[in-house]
């Protein structure tokens, strides 16, 4: 629903109009050049092999197939991936929100005594890391190995986001509002509750976002750490061997391959992967209206 | 705030940390449900002497419960569980069973499989089997200390039948800095890469495939090839194998010389031969006879796809009887027929048409330097329970009248699409017999040859496979093994990963310049290559060769 | 509980933290009395005790492993474990300054991420702005969630797009412009070329999922600040100047500072994926060599090097952009 700016003023409405379409022009050609690439991902998943090998598909499929989907939704395997993946991203994105608030209140609090160092010793580890090895060492240590909590627990924490979300509190929870509760009795775990989280939603949902789409797209963590338990692949992690596996040429093995995965599998899987990931946007919008969480404080 | 309160804070921390992980990391011995009895680390592999003679007998299974680590590849096949399966079980039930032995397979993901055997190692958890295909890499497990020195009078006491088979093999190739180290799998001579041709094409332009018999006549053809707007010969970027110079050596082989500049993993740049393969390679290029950017098909798709477009008129890949790249062809070019190149078509004119044979093994395996005796025993007990031929056999091909039935040459025929309960792995179980070989084998030469031709022959292109063989026995006598030295060469592990870079961009560099600035170019380059550490591998080398340190 | 000492934030505040934000709170510095660690703990303890969870959590995951750092000075066998290898000093380092690929993939490196930083950067804030001044919500939702689609996309098949797109053999974009009659581009065979496609193709691949986090700060400006300007007369690119970019001012300077601590990474994929061997003058990246030398080599200790090196590198130049921020008025992020 087009609603105008209340009070643009009469006689600018023709320049208003011109940028205006200048710039809904400007998005949409953008947006073209984000939509096309993946209108040819999905293209090739519903081709033919012969004409994806000899990349003859561009834009719209070539002898119509929906051969590969049929085996992805055959393949119990598969679907199992893509329920791990769900468990695991829904848990990481909860555990990694709730640490990263626990930790960013307080640092954004400029009264807190230790803020510098404790924030340093937070920003620290985005740089320095042990590596694969030890890495591996201490999740084998913790027993950690082959299970769900791998993936969900040792990187459930990023300082990046900590850092974001902590210079957002402290611009937009000024000392005055928590001075004022405080005036009134609230100790900081009933302003976290009921004063910091309902005006932080914005960025609360983006950082929602930020871990879930974070760990739902990584599999080089699950490729280490889930070995035995094929069960407990994540969706990526599948998605990878399998594109892994067809291009792999085999040459040391002189056997008879059965090669399943053809090209049409590959550019099936990346959409089946990607689709759930992006349905999950249109519930994360409606926090970013704007204006909306500033009325409900002042209520 | 001081700054080196917070720095001094940091270090503090660290340095608590450090501690208390050490605890943690450097006591990993045998935890996390491993069974391993308490390992003696020492590279002596002295074996338990008994009463009865000097190696204990275990031919009635071991008086405790051994628990014996069998590394396998993870493809990730779907639906396949590579630790448990029906074949996992069968093997626990005749073997394990009868010996006492607890039968694990520890999976090793193919494609980042240092990675896995690094990780597995430092945790203590790796398999009493570590493995690899490339002597480089083994050499460099070698090189980390995580090896046992081997006995070979133990292999030869508990595994007879594989130490008949493989002791040459082991004996020739096994040992490095005077120690013995490696046992091998053995890799029967047989090979199925070949260039298939576009046969339309040629004859289109008056030719026969069979007249291809030497470099010139081939080019002669891409010249008539590009005159009729037909398409360009196939190409792709040399990458880790570097076998391209064989065409252009001279015959009979110059052994030293062979020696010094021949590896695999390194490219020879700074040969003749090289230099003449690389000329011929720029003057196809700058007459547009071949792929113009040959350099960005980097892997076997995108070299398949410009063939299968009709864009290119040869083809290099593995001839399997379920290739798709026949009817992927045909669908986008229906007139096209295909042939095999012969072998001289790349052969200059007065040369041999060489070719590098594989060494006789396989899988390059060592001994975990944590396993036990009894563990080892259990290796050698296994590898020769292996190579038993029911076993093997059973291995290959399943159970009889369900994964196959037997036709009249004795020779399995697989059924198609079996799906019951003893399926086999989508690369027929290779990775766990590849312990004792690559490839299946009969009683018979010519009954191992059938079997070959049936799997590597596409349906309706019988002549296919058959012409390849041909050509294969052939060019056997002048395929050769390359020298393989029995000292670490630390120049090329430093180097290699870097001339492999360098090099493709020299080369390709080459070839892309005028046919008038070759010389120029390609002299730069091997300056450029030698400085970077090329000259460092040639002298290393040299003064192994003059020392006789290789075979 | 409140016991009257909730003043202007305790004592020692320091000049540097003026606020930028709606409250009006002067900075003053008073109250100098040094107070000893148990007074703030107990005054604070709610704070501390939530900070107690992801201290502990950074402590384990991330502080525990810390000690393979140690490999950089060590000359690393499997075999002898982290703590048994040999201690080897700086040799490892100076092994790896020594090696000729090193200087050419600092400059790369540096190169790259700083062109980066000037496109891939600023691009999403435009595209934030340029989004924020539609209306129509449907039209902007759909355009914001198609503009995400290009992040989904791994590095390999983006790869293999564009060398369908751009190359010049067969490339379609080239087969477009030579049948209107201009010259085949060699887009990313030709060293020049290349790197702008780099930067382009970046530019496209993080330009829209960047504008998630402008939006999210824009949605929390009060409304009624564009009707104030309004009435004071000024026009769409005015309100865009004057409201709309100074309130996403802090979130431009934190993300600015995190991406400068970046500037010796980068992504191994994008390079890879999108690099061929005819041109390779930008092509050898510090990633690249983290590659090559640690997962494909297994120098485990001159990848343990390097990494240090970058993390070194990446840390000094946050913390003294951090310095600079706070020098011109900005919160900074410690």
């Amino acid at each position: 629903m087009k609603a105008s700016a209340g009070t643009t003023a009469l006689w600018s409405r023709k320049r208003y109009d011109i940028w205006g379409m200048l710039i809904g022009l400007a998005l949409i050609i953008s947006s073209l050049a984000c939509l096309l690439p993946f209108v040819h991902v999905i293209a090739k998943s519903l081709s033919a092999d012969a004409y994806v090998i000899a990349n003859k598909v561009t834009l719209w499929p070539q002898g119509f197939t929906l051969e590969a989907y049929g085996k992805i939704f055959a393949d119990k395997s598969i679907m199992r991936s893509l329920y791990v993946s769900i468990i695991v991203t829904v848990l990481f994105t909860i555990i990694g929100m709730i640490l990263t608030i626990f930790a960013a209140y307080p640092l954004s609090r400029k009264q807190l005594k230790g803020r510098t160092v404790i924030t340093f010793i937070f920003l620290f580890t985005m740089y320095f890391h042990g590596g694969i090895i030890p890495d591996y060492m201490l999740i084998n240590s913790l027993g950690m190995l082959d299970t769900m909590w791998s993936l969900v627990l040792p990187l459930a924490f990023s300082a990046f986001n900590l850092l974001i979300m902590k210079t957002a509190l402290s611009s937009t929870i000024p000392d005055s509002l928590e001075e004022s509760a405080r005036i009134d009795g609230a100790g900081h775990y009933r302003i976290l509750w009921s004063i910091v989280l309902p005006l932080s939603k914005p960025i609360i949902a983006t950082l929602s976002l930020f871990y879930a789409v974070g760990r739902w797209n990584a599999y080089q963590d699950a490729l280490f750490y889930i070995k035995q338990n094929v069960d407990m692949r994540p969706l990526q992690l599948k998605l990878y061997y399998l594109i892994i596996q067809a291009s792999e040429s085999f040459q040391l093995e002189a056997t008879q391959v059965t090669l399943s995965n053809p090209e049409v599998l590959k550019a099936s899987c990346v959409v089946f992967a990607t689709l759930p990931i992006i349905c999950v946007y249109p519930f994360i919008q409606k926090y970013f209206v704007q204006g909306a969480m500033i009325g409900a404080v002042k209520g | 705030m001081s700054k080196k309160k917070i720095v001094s804070t940091i270090l503090t921390l660290i340095l608590g940390l450090s501690v208390l992980s050490a605890c943690t990391g450097g006591n990993n011995n045998g935890n996390s449900g491993n069974s391993n009895p308490t390992a003696s680390p020492d590279a002596g592999g002295t074996p338990t002497e008994s009463a009865s003679g000097k190696y204990a007998d275990y031919s009635n299974g071991f008086p405790e419960r051994v628990t014996l680590e069998i590394p396998v590849y993870e493809r990730a096949f779907e639906g396949w569980n590579v630790t448990d399966n029906y074949y996992t079980r069968w093997v626990q039930k005749e073997f394990g069973d009868k010996y006492n032995i607890d039968v694990k397979y520890i999976p090793i993901t193919r494609n980042s499989e240092v990675t896995d055997y690094e990780q597995l190692l430092a945790s203590h958890k790796a398999p009493d089997i570590i493995f690899h295909y490339d002597m480089p890499q083994a050499l460099a497990y070698y090189g980390e200390d995580v090896m046992q020195e081997l006995d070979y009078e133990e292999i030869a006491n508990y595994a007879p039948t594989y130490w008949e088979t493989m002791k040459s093999t082991i004996e020739q190739y096994g040992s490095v800095d005077g120690k013995k180290v490696f046992f091998f799998a053995k890799r029967p001579a047989a090979d199925n890469f070949t260039t298939l041709i576009r046969k339309d094409w040629v004859e289109k332009v008056g030719m026969k495939v069979e007249d291809l018999t030497s470099l010139e006549k081939f080019n002669e053809m891409l010249v008539k090839w590009k005159e009729a707007g037909l398409g360009v010969a196939g190409g792709s970027l040399l990458q880790n194998n570097y076998t391209y110079s064989y065409a252009f050596r001279d015959w009979p082989i110059d052994e030293k010389e062979r020696a010094l500049y021949s590896d695999l993993g390194v490219a020879d740049l700074t040969w003749e031969p090289s230099e003449k393969y690389l000329r011929n390679l720029n003057y196809q290029y700058n007459n547009g006879l071949i792929d113009k950017e040959f350099y960005l098909r980097n892997d076997d798709n995108k070299i398949k796809a410009e063939f299968v477009a009709g864009k290119t008129g040869t083809y290099g890949l593995y001839l399997t009887s379920n290739t798709d790249v026949f009817s992927a062809t045909l669908a986008n070019n229906p007139d096209a027929e295909f042939a095999i190149l012969p072998p001289r078509a790349q052969v200059p004119e007065g040369n041999q048409p060489q070719g590098r044979a594989y060494w006789p093994f396989g899988l390059i395996m060592g001994i975990n330097y944590e396993t036990t005796d009894e563990e080892r025993a259990a290796v050698w007990m296994y590898l020769e329970w292996l190579s038993q031929p029911e076993n093997l056999f059973f291995f290959q091909n399943g159970v009889e009248g369900q994964n196959y039935t037997l036709d009249a040459e004795g020779i399995p025929l697989k059924s198609a699409d079996y799906a019951g309960e003893s399926k086999l792995s989508n690369n027929n179980n290779k990775d766990y017999w590849a312990l004792v070989t690559e490839m299946a084998e009969f009683d018979t030469p010519e009954k191992t040859r059938m079997a070959h031709l049936r799997n590597w022959t596409p349906p309706g292109y019988e002549t296919l496979a058959e012409d390849m063989l041909k050509y294969y026995d052939e060019t056997a006598e002048y395929r050769t093994p390359d020298a393989l030295f029995s000292v670490i060469l630390e120049n090329v592990n430093e180097y290699k990963a870097d001339l492999n870079s360098k090099f493709q961009e020299l080369y390709v560099k080459v070839v892309l310049s005028p046919e008038s600035e070759f010389d120029k170019v390609y002299q730069e380059a091997k300056e450029t290559y030698l400085r970077e550490g090329y000259q460092e591998i040639l002298d290393e080398k040299q003064k192994a060769i003059d020392a006789g340190q290789y075979s | 509980m409140a016991e009257g000492v909730i003043l202007q934030g305790g004592e020692c505040v320091k000049i540097e933290n003026a606020s930028i934000s709606s409250s009006s709170k002067p900075a003053i510095s008073t109250n100098r009395k040094k107070r000893g660690m148990i007074f703030y703990l107990r005054r604070d303890w709610q704070l501390y005790s939530l900070l107690l969870l992801p201290f502990t959590f950074v402590a384990l995951f991330k502080y525990a492993p810390m000690s393979g750092l140690v490999l950089a000075f060590k000359d690393y066998k499997l075999a002898k474990g982290i703590w048994g290898s040999e201690w080897v000093g700086f040799e490892v380092f100076m092994d790896l300054f020594a090696k000729h690929d090193f200087l050419r993939a600092v400059r790369n490196t540096l190169l790259l991420n700083s062109l980066d930083l000037v496109f891939s950067f600023t691009m999403p804030i435009v595209l934030a702005l340029l989004l924020n001044e539609i209306k129509n919500v449907r039209f902007k939702r759909a355009n914001q969630t198609v503009l995400y689609l290009p992040h989904f996309l791994s590095w390999v098949i983006i790869g293999a797009i564009a060398y369908q797109l751009l190359s010049v053999g067969n490339g379609v974009i080239n087969n477009v412009i030579e049948s209107i009659g201009g010259n085949r581009i060699p887009f990313l065979q030709e060293d020049t070329h290349w790197l702008f496609t780099y930067l382009a193709i970046g530019v496209w691949q993080s330009m829209g999922w960047g504008t998630i986090i402008y939006l999210a700060s824009i949605s929390s400006i009060n409304p009624e600040m564009y009707e104030a300007a309004t009435v004071d007369g000024a026009g769409r690119w005015r309100k865009a100047w004057n409201v709309t970019l100074p309130s996403i001012r802090v979130t431009i300077v934190t993300l600015l500072i995190l991406n400068l601590g970046k500037i010796m990474e980068g992504s191994f994929e994008r390079i890879i994926a999108l690099q061929n061997k005819a041109t390779t003058e930008f092509t050898t990246t510090i990633p690249v060599l983290v590659y090559r030398w640690g997962i494909e080599g297994g120098n485990f200790s001159r990848a343990t090097a390097l990494g240090l090196f970058q993390a070194v590198i990446g840390l000094v130049l946050v913390l003294a952009a951090d310095r600079i921020a706070k020098k011109l008025g900005e919160d900074g992020l410690i």
